[in-house]
């Protein structure tokens, strides 16, 4: 449904997606990412919003940027909150369905609402909605001309763990229905509890995609690296390279940095090793913990 | 406060006992500035932020513009001056200012709101308040800050013409000594302009966190008042003309100048109007010590 | 078609929103009670005297502060405050083509900008002079430099968001100050086409001959707003259809 190939986009000297090509069908499928990794420059790519550029995005096999009819298949709930205050949560989805031509305007409109739980909110002015409440008539103005692919950046954000989930349920019934979903995140519990499959964007590029459980452990099984202070750098090191869980050791001053293929292993091996060599630890802090070293581990693959 | 003996390095939790770690924090017991150094140096930042410095450069466009765009027709008259003759030149002393009011209350309304409304929007006053400025300190500083960079905008322009004036007479001597009794003029008028239209316009400014209702109040002052003044200035008589004009800051300012520093200027309402000149010079002063007043009053009630 | 119509409705209700309104009735106010402060007055003398006040006013205050405020207004509005805010994107994410869209908003920014601008100057100039030739003449100069205003600024606002002071300061600076010192500025002048436009029916309806001689001749003036609206119109509509809006975060 959603395809990117090759693509590309800077501005200027910086680059915010570097060659991401990956295809979307039907489902929910996550983009997982941290802050400034590019998650909402690709999404508003998929949406029409703005050109790559080199590469091809394409919905449904259309151009995506700079072709009008192509949003009749997407429906974008955008990041921002901005939605017009001084209409009513029913004037706005009716506008849209009268932007999106379509024939029965006030069928859709009803629909759209009910789908989303804001029936009872519906007459009311936008102004005085809640964050929550706007993002759901953001979503019922996304579906009410029915698309085939729902984009959705960063949805859950402000959202109380009750909204989340009624969220969620909702977007697994779409799915369920046969659309394609696509929404971004930052926070891995959101997008583990929700998508099939997840693509995982670092610095633009993509780091990896698939089905989430298995990345999970792709990213634990990496060689770590730690390091040591302790009162006998030389003879630790000596006793820790010995061992068949470490993959290489080195002194540097005042330190010993040690890499480990099997954590778990290195971990249960440390203290006994030390002992052993009557050396005695003074600190040990695992290195590359964060969410970027780990992406960035998985990039360089 | 004697020195303690620093703490443990690391600091252990036990338990059963709670502690108060000593971290190495001080008091300070030196000298301090006080109050004055406080707010000069409120009313240097403000000066700095008034022409966008120590702002990105987006922030220096409207100021460093419309000064530029103020001193372009002086330096122009300069150059007439120097070929032609000074008594050709678009500009006098007198009139300098009332021709090129438009550019001022431009930078005043693109100017005034930076400088009070950003505080109050980010509410950052009561950071200024806790310290040893007072909220009258406050104000004044703002007020002098924005009359200082009026100074410069409406100064430098008629320096330039000043300057102009001397390079383009024929005897350099004696063009320095006529010259130099005009400086009253170069100097007063725009001082004096600065004063009244910095007050009023920073009085209007103050009472808005939001810089588009500020801005446009200062333009509906300043620049309808201008259309003002320019649609009774002829073919009215009695009350209509005398008062008119007044919505104007810089018709009653022109009438103080005029007062003060002598020299009518045929275009200005106050040469068309009955009004006595000392009635121009009182306006002002009353004008200013409202726009004063308003201005502190508004810092003092101002929650923050 | 219908979509253009629902465009133009959103943005009716968001121009003509509670605040601004009633700026601009103040605003227009302001040129209809010093017209009515001049009858009071008794200034006039007979009707040649109060018809050229009456131009005069209806020139500075009218078409060289009002109408410029109130198109500036509209201008900047139309689509400059949803580029700020984000609900642009609601918009152009539609099946509409986004010339459509911006044209929808050209209009209604303009027909609003023309009618709360000419319909004040319009009754100043009745009370004002003894015909209403005036009246009507400036009311037409009002509407048409409002319509080349509102197109400049929208192209303006697509660009810059400080569309508002950039566009005060051409008002002010280009047109004021500047033609002030350049004559030949005032041929690239929109308030002299409207002035033009203004004089040149007033003078045709007017019993008391005045013979005026507008700087701009009508029929450059013609020209001028027809090249300067239509080239201000093509640039917005271009630079809609070309627009992009990035996300917020990464």
């Amino acid at each position: 449904m959603i395809e990117l190939v090759g693509v590309s986009r800077w501005y200027g000297n910086v680059v915010a997606v570097n060659e991401v090509s990956f295809s979307v069908g039907a489902g929910v499928t996550g983009l997982l990412g941290p802050n400034g990794a590019g998650k909402s420059t690709i999404l508003h790519m998929v949406a029409g919003l703005l050109a790559p550029s080199t590469g091809t995005v394409t919905v449904g096999g259309q151009a995506s940027f700079g072709n009008p009819p192509v949003y009749r298949q997407i429906g974008l709930v955008p990041e921002r909150e901005a939605v017009y205050a001084f209409l009513t949560g029913r004037e706005f989805v009716r506008a849209v369905a009268r932007l999106h031509g379509l024939t029965d305007v006030d069928t859709a409109t009803t629909s759209a609402i009910e789908a989303v739980d804001m029936l009872a909110a519906a007459d009311r002015a936008i102004g005085g909605y809640s964050k929550g409440m706007r993002q759901r008539i953001k979503i019922a103005a996304a579906l009410v001309h029915d698309p085939a692919a729902l984009v959705l950046d960063e949805p859950f954000n402000g959202m109380d763990p009750r909204q989340r989930l009624h969220m969620m349920t909702m977007l697994r019934r779409m799915a369920a229905e046969g659309r394609t979903i696509l929404f971004s995140s930052h926070i891995l519990e959101e997008v583990e509890r929700l998508a099939e499959r997840v693509l995982v964007i670092v610095a633009g590029r993509l780091a990896a995609s698939g089905d989430f459980r298995q990345i999970r452990r792709l990213m634990t099984d990496r060689p770590h690296t730690f390091t040591v202070r302790s009162s006998d750098d030389r003879a630790l090191a000596a006793a820790l390279v010995a061992d068949p869980a470490v993959s290489g050791v080195s002194l540097d001053d005042g330190l010993v940095s040690v890499r480990a293929s099997d954590y778990g292993a290195f971990s249960r091996l440390v203290a006994v090793a030390a002992r052993d060599a009557g050396v005695r630890l003074y600190e040990l802090l695992p290195t590359d913990e964060s969410l970027e070293s780990v992406f960035s581990y998985l990039v360089r693959r | 406060m004697q020195p303690e003996t620093p703490a443990q390095a690391t600091p252990q939790a036990t338990p059963a006992a709670s502690q108060i770690y000593d971290l190495g924090y001080r008091g300070y017991d030196g000298p301090r500035l006080g109050r004055v150094y406080a707010t000069w140096s409120l009313f240097v930042a403000s000066l700095r932020a008034a022409f966008g410095l120590g702002r990105p450069a987006r922030a220096k466009i409207a100021p460093w513009g419309l000064t530029a765009v103020a001193i372009v027709p002086a330096a122009v008259s300069l150059a007439i001056s120097a070929s032609v003759g000074p008594d050709f030149s678009p500009f006098s002393y007198d009139d300098f200012l009332w021709q090129m009011q438009a550019i001022f209350s431009l930078f005043v309304a693109a100017q005034a709101p930076e400088l009070v409304g950003g505080d109050q929007r980010h509410r950052v006053l009561a950071l200024y308040f806790s310290h040893a400025l007072e909220r009258v300190d406050y104000a004044i500083a703002k007020l002098a800050a924005m009359v200082a960079a009026l100074f410069i905008v409406m100064g430098v322009p008629m320096l330039v013409l000043w300057i102009g004036r001397i390079l383009g007479s024929t005897d350099l001597a004696a063009a320095v000594g006529d010259e130099l009794g005009a400086l009253p003029q170069v100097i007063g008028a725009p001082l004096l302009h600065a004063v009244g239209v910095g007050a009023v316009a920073l009085a209007i400014a103050a009472f808005t966190p939001r810089r588009a209702y500020a801005t446009g109040a200062i333009i509906a002052v300043f620049i309808v008042g201008q259309g003002i003044a320019e649609a009774v200035a002829r073919g009215t008589n009695g009350p209509l003309r005398d008062f008119g004009p007044l919505v104007n800051p810089f018709v009653w300012l022109d009438g103080a100048r005029d007062w003060l520093l002598g020299r009518t200027v045929a275009d200005s309402p106050v040469a068309s109007s009955d009004l006595s000149l000392p009635t121009y010079g009182l306006i002002t002063v009353v004008v200013v010590a409202v726009a004063i007043g308003l201005t502190l009053w508004r810092y003092r009630r101002i929650a923050a | 078609m219908n979509a253009m119509l629902t465009v133009a409705g959103i943005t009716l209700r968001q121009l003509l929103s509670r605040r601004r309104t009633l700026l601009l009735l103040a605003l227009g106010a302001v040129p209809v009670l010093l017209a009515l402060a001049y009858r009071l007055s008794g200034d006039a003398n007979d009707d040649a005297d109060a018809l050229s006040w009456t131009m005069g006013m209806l020139e500075y205050l009218g078409m060289v502060t009002v109408m410029p405020l109130i198109a500036l207004i509209f201008g900047t509005g139309a689509i400059g405050g949803e580029l700020e805010d984000g609900t642009a994107v609601h918009l152009l994410t539609k099946p509409v083509p986004r010339w459509q869209v911006g044209i929808a908003k050209f209009i209604v920014a303009s027909v609003c900008a023309a009618a709360l601008a000419a319909i004040p100057i319009g009754i100043a100039g009745l009370l004002g002079a003894n015909e209403a030739s005036a009246a009507i003449g400036y009311a037409v100069g009002a509407a048409i430099g409002a319509t080349i205003y509102v197109a400049i600024f929208m192209a303006l606002s697509m660009i810059t968001s400080r569309s508002f002071v950039i566009g005060l300061g051409y008002v002010l600076i280009w047109e004021g100050l500047l033609a002030g010192l350049f004559p030949g500025i005032a041929s690239l002048s929109v308030r002299q086409y409207a002035i033009s436009f203004a004089q040149t029916v007033t003078d045709s309806l007017s019993s008391v001959a005045n013979g005026l001689e507008p700087r701009v001749a009508i029929g450059a003036a013609i020209i001028g707003a027809g090249v300067v609206t239509v080239a201000a119109l093509g640039i917005a509509l271009r630079l809609l259809s070309r627009l992009e809006i990035a996300g917020e975060t990464g």
